[in-house]
């Protein structure tokens, strides 16, 4: 095993809802802390246990431990207290309880342009930034050509910041962080920047950096976190809600922090969506119900629709979105595109068994749709008709769908 | 693994002498860092001040320039009407203004040092008390701007030379370290209440009448009790003393006061450190 590099120990950190209250609060707490004699509680909870009027606990209890050559997936919804924690562990605030011991060099690639001047140029901001990052003169010197080379910015170092675009801000920053060498990385959703060539060249280089360190990493895109974490830590209000090596079971409890809403029906109304029922596993659900099924599970759906008369043919489609509101998976009929009908009577009833079901572990939100054959009318659309939760069974890749494909060595 | 000595930084809540330890262990640790990040701060925010500008660096000397003529003239055309024994009245403004300016520039300096690198240091974690090293920079970069105002004023009334000038520079530092050490004792409170400063500009301008900056120290009266209360006033008197030459018969005031600041200053420096983290977490990166 490698050494522990970050270990947290049950800490807390109160926040405040009321401005004034909260100024308030910090002026008692550093007159507090400022007078020598004030008893330091340390690890223990003393008053600061308490919550005072306004004040919610934005962390509680949260410990881990983080060694070399492990990455830490922290996810959870917008305040769940992701960045405030990534703010304790770089040292920036304390928290009110608890303790946590960090070792080696920190680097934190959070916000990349945090010291940026916009009226210098390129190359007088790289000299600033990499000084407040903590290189000194000699190693300056020594990366300077590196940071040149990986910002791709060369023929613009001397043009003043204000005229780079914030997608050139943020090459400049990330070229100048990525010189670091930490042994501890925190990161938090900067990787969502650049344009696509450049996303690669930093996914590489903290793919390269995650080895020799201990990362946090911090981010919405559970692509990202799948593909760079080996634990994943869940927050919800504060609380540890999952922590565990299975970062599949993780995202689970990701996805279902959010229902993703009701059931949106448009289109022309010609055809409405009376019914639906959804038989998996032994399971059933109806309209804006929703199944957890396994991987590979076979599903069968049964549509029932109301048509207007003036309505000869037309085509059905069934679509599944990921979370991201990606579309990752169409049921197709025998035509490239949906199943083609003839509407008989008033109602029309219409089934599908799809027998190996290849969505990948997550949650996905169906939609029916139903057009005209040409595509050039939609009678009806309703979005988040059903929802499918995938359980467990498929490897954790971060795509959409999975298909068994017939390998053999040749 | 690796079997090199790694740094351990321990992140718990703490207050009073643990808070101190805390905040001079990392000082001493980090003083080499903070001397080298000090100096690119203050490379950055100068080389930016007037990049926008035509004049540039004139710009550092125009203000004090344009004050200094306002006195010329007036004393010209006899408005004012100050005795300031043998030495000419323009002179003995200039110099004052001189002091007083460099104590201003300080305090203002100082108390602003959060609210100038709040985004910074909402988002990095450097060594912070660099910063008071930057604004000590700033303002004395100004004081010497106007310093050299002083030359085309010398020229135009000669001031004859003797030693005691040669400490005048002296004393325009230890202006400029109390005004310092006043700020940075206000910075805690000053960052979270923008009320304080507030109140600090408007009392400095009072100041400005409260210390023998444009007039020499009264010989009776009210107005001296008040002036002796002041500090400041032992650093202009002393100092300006010297420069123009004079009884310097509030020495023992003017090294009491220094020592204090000096002491002050230091204070202030693990004051910051300490209240920073609490400053943050109530500020954020606004």
């Amino acid at each position: 095993m490698s050494e522990v590099l970050i270990q947290a120990d049950k800490i807390s950190k109160k926040f405040c809802r009321s401005l004034k209250k909260s100024l308030w609060y910090g002026m008692t707490d550093v007159c507090h802390s400022l007078n020598p004699w004030s008893e330091s509680v340390g690890s223990q909870l003393g008053d600061k246990g308490k919550l005072r009027d306004q004040e919610f606990w934005a962390l509680q209890d949260i410990s881990f431990e983080v060694r070399r050559g492990q990455c830490l997936g922290l996810i959870g919804h917008n305040g769940a207290g992701k960045s405030t924690l990534l703010k304790i562990l770089n040292g920036l605030i304390r928290p009110d309880s608890g303790r946590v011991t960090m070792r080696g060099r920190v680097g934190a690639l959070i916000e990349l342009n945090a010291g940026f001047n916009p009226v210098l140029t390129g190359r007088e901001n790289i000299y600033s930034q990499a000084s407040l990052l903590g290189f000194s003169r000699a190693e300056i010197a020594e990366k300077y050509e590196d940071i040149v080379e990986f910002s791709e910015l060369r023929e613009f170092l001397e043009m003043p910041l204000q005229n780079y675009s914030s997608g050139m801000k943020v090459k400049l920053g990330f070229a100048v962080a990525s010189q670091l060498e930490p042994d501890i990385l925190l990161i938090d959703e900067v990787l969502a920047v650049g344009d696509l060539g450049f996303r690669y060249k930093c996914l590489n280089k903290i793919g390269d950096l995650l080895k020799k360190c201990a990362v946090v990493f911090v981010s919405h895109s559970m692509t990202q976190v799948m593909r760079v974490s080996s634990h994943i830590m869940m927050l919800k209000d504060g609380r540890e809600a999952f922590f565990g090596t299975e970062v599949a079971k993780g995202l689970e409890a990701y996805y279902q922090l959010f229902s993703g809403g009701g059931l949106t029906v448009s289109g022309n109304g010609a055809v409405q969506l009376l019914g639906l029922e959804v038989l998996a596993n032994g399971q059933r659900c109806d309209l804006e119900g929703g199944l957890r099924i396994q991987h590979g599970d076979s599903l069968k759906l049964r549509l029932t629709l109301k048509v207007e008369t003036g309505v000869p043919e037309a085509v059905a489609q069934v679509l599944f979105w990921n979370h991201e509101m990606i579309p990752v998976l169409e049921i197709s009929g025998r035509e490239s595109y949906g199943f083609h009908f003839f509407p008989a009577g008033d109602e029309t009833m219409l089934e599908v068994e799809m027998p190996n079901l290849m969505l990948n572990t997550g949650s996905y939100y169906a939609s029916v749709i139903v057009t005209a054959p040409g595509l050039e009318k939609v009678y009806c659309q309703a979005d988040n008709s059903f929802r499918l939760t995938v359980g467990s069974g498929s490897p954790v890749s971060g795509v959409g769908c999975v298909c068994p494909g017939a390998w053999k060595v040749l | 693994m690796s079997e090199k000595e790694l740094p351990i930084r321990l992140i718990t809540p703490h207050d009073g002498v643990d808070a101190f330890r805390y905040a001079l262990t990392s000082m001493i640790r980090d003083q080499r860092f903070s001397r080298e990040l000090a100096w690119r701060m203050f490379l950055r925010d100068t080389q930016a001040m007037f990049r926008q500008s035509f004049l540039g660096y004139v710009w550092l000397v125009l203000p004090a320039l344009a004050n200094s003529l306002v006195w010329v003239f007036l004393s010209g055309t006899d408005v004012v009407s100050i005795s300031s024994g043998q030495t000419p009245y323009p002179v003995f403004v200039f110099v004052g203004t001189l002091l007083w300016t460099a104590f201003n520039g300080s305090v203002v300096a100082s108390l602003s040092i959060v609210d100038e690198a709040r985004g910074t240091l909402a988002k990095v974690n450097f060594p912070q008390e660099c910063l008071v090293l930057v604004a000590f920079g700033k303002s004395l970069l100004n004081t010497l701007a106007t310093a050299l105002c002083a030359i085309p004023f010398f020229l135009m009334y000669p001031v004859a030379f003797h030693w005691q000038m040669l400490l005048f520079p002296v004393g325009v530092l230890a202006t400029m370290l109390a005004g310092t050490a006043f700020g940075l004792m206000m910075v805690p409170i000053s960052a979270m209440f923008s009320d304080l400063s507030r109140a600090i500009h408007l009392g400095l301008r009072f100041g400005f009448f409260l210390t023998p900056v444009i007039f020499p120290l009264p010989e009776s009266g009210l107005g001296r009790t008040i002036m002796f209360w002041n500090p400041v006033t032992y650093l202009v008197v002393t100092s300006r003393a010297w420069l123009l030459g004079g009884e310097t018969v509030l020495l023992p005031g003017f090294l009491c006061v220094t020592l204090l600041s000096l002491s002050m200053v230091c204070v202030g420096v693990m004051f910051l450190k300490v209240a920073l983290p609490h400053i943050i977490e109530r500020l954020g990166s606004g």
